[in-house]
């Protein structure tokens, strides 16, 4: 299989070619499905959601504006919407204690606006270049100060900063464009 | 003093201090330079948690095969789906109106009428049953009349929220679809069909939950579904 680019895959999505589906699903099934699981705590559910999420995309495909954010970033807001309509549901019919019952681990169930955000950054981060990526790695996930990111790669300081920087701008304005805040509702 | 430099927002944001006092001091009274630090804590709090979805793994495999079957529902390769009925969005409340007329139109018209003709037969019936997500319980019925009426009863429907009903007939072989027309809060509507319909295509008859929102295309969220037999 060909590895599309995701203003390819956007394209032919909205297109109607019926292989973008199948694309998207490879693409982005995975941080869907992880969205509906971490937000709804059964697995039951979760399956039902993702499923529901593609079907629903694919039959109002002529609604994407890539104008307005990416394909994933749109996936995550239908899904979001079917996720807070499912748990709204689970209330009116008095299953939340239930739901909660059966789920021991406090990881799942939680705010689905979170997990979105989440995986918006994730997925820009994963598209930064490679040195920059690198940096932001270290700062995010290893908490070093921006001189230890220096000392331990040997870039220059200002070198550093200027990564972060960059790398910051970059997320945000993704952050902005597809996270859970500019599509609630 | 002016406002932070970029670099000092991100010593901030990131835990540190600003390279300078004057910074440190401008900070702890300027609004706007807090705001820009608030959504950069905010940023690099999300960044934080990007290792938990590093390497997402992929649904289970029926999930793609529910996807396929209600999408294809099991026919051939699909074109964009075009509405063929393109209808504006103030004609959905005039329709609600005008379904609503029509049954009761319909209604008078059997009771008062003396002559009452029999009653038209039944040509093709649809099950309707809970699409995707719908809670299992919602179900419904679809009858098309001879004459060219189709009758739609639906029960347990979840709600529509500050949304409408509205019904599709949908070819399975291309997903064409058109509105056939708006459901109010009765459990029964009778919509008349064009007259030109084929039947044999358009034979996935649809319930779905639409916003007012000024999109007059298929929501993507059918509640009921069935194919007329």
């Amino acid at each position: 299989m060909t590895e599309q680019s995701d203003d390819a895959l956007a394209k032919s999505f909205l297109a109607g070619d019926e292989s973008a589906l199948r694309h998207a699903y490879d693409r982005f099934g995975g941080a869907v499905f992880h969205l509906a699981v971490r937000s709804l705590a059964s697995q039951a559910d979760a399956e039902d959601v993702a499923q529901a999420t593609f079907v629903a995309a694919w039959l109002k495909r002529d609604t994407f504006d890539p104008g307005r954010g990416s394909l994933l970033g749109w996936l995550l807001g239908i899904a979001r919407n079917k996720i807070v309509d499912r748990l709204r549901e689970r209330v009116r019919e008095g299953k939340v204690e239930q739901s909660l019952r059966g789920q021991p681990e406090p990881a799942h169930d939680e705010q689905p606006d979170l997990v979105v955000d989440r995986l918006v950054v994730a997925d820009q981060l994963a598209r930064l270049p490679d040195e920059q990526r690198r940096v932001l790695e270290l700062a995010f996930y290893d908490d070093l100060t921006h001189q230890q990111i220096s000392q331990t790669t040997g870039l220059p300081l200002g070198t550093v900063k200027s990564h972060i920087r960059r790398g910051m701008a970059s997320l945000r304005q993704r952050w902005e464009v597809d996270g859970a805040a500019s599509r609630a509702g | 003093m002016p406002h932070l430099e970029q670099d000092d927002l991100m010593l901030v944001a990131f835990g540190e201090q600003p390279e300078d006092d004057a910074a440190a001091v401008h900070l702890a009274s300027c609004a706007h330079c807090q705001a820009e630090v608030r959504a950069l804590t905010q940023l690099v709090a999300v960044g934080r948690q990007t290792d938990q979805v590093g390497d997402l793994p992929a649904p289970p495999a029926r999930v793609w095969a529910g996807i396929e079957a209600q999408t294809r529902l099991g026919s051939k390769p699909e074109k964009p789906s075009q509405p063929i009925v393109n209808k504006a969005p103030w004609l959905k409340l005039a329709l609600v109106g005008a379904a609503a007329a029509i049954v009761a139109a319909v209604g008078t018209w059997a009771v008062v009428r003396p002559d009452t003709p029999a009653p038209p037969t039944v040509v093709a019936s649809a099950q309707l049953k809970a699409f995707g997500t719908t809670p299992a319980q919602a179900k419904g019925s679809a009858e098309v009349f001879s004459g060219g009426r189709l009758a739609v009863d639906v029960a347990n429907l979840p709600s529509a929220g500050t949304g409408y009903y509205e019904v599709w007939l949908i070819d399975p072989g291309t997903s064409q679809m058109f509105s056939v027309g708006v459901m109010g809060s009765d459990p029964r509507a009778t919509f008349p069909l064009p007259p030109n319909v084929d039947l044999a295509r358009y034979k996935l008859v649809d319930v779905s939950v639409e916003q007012f929102d000024n999109q007059p295309t298929h929501s993507g969220n059918s509640l009921l579904r069935g194919v007329l037999t």
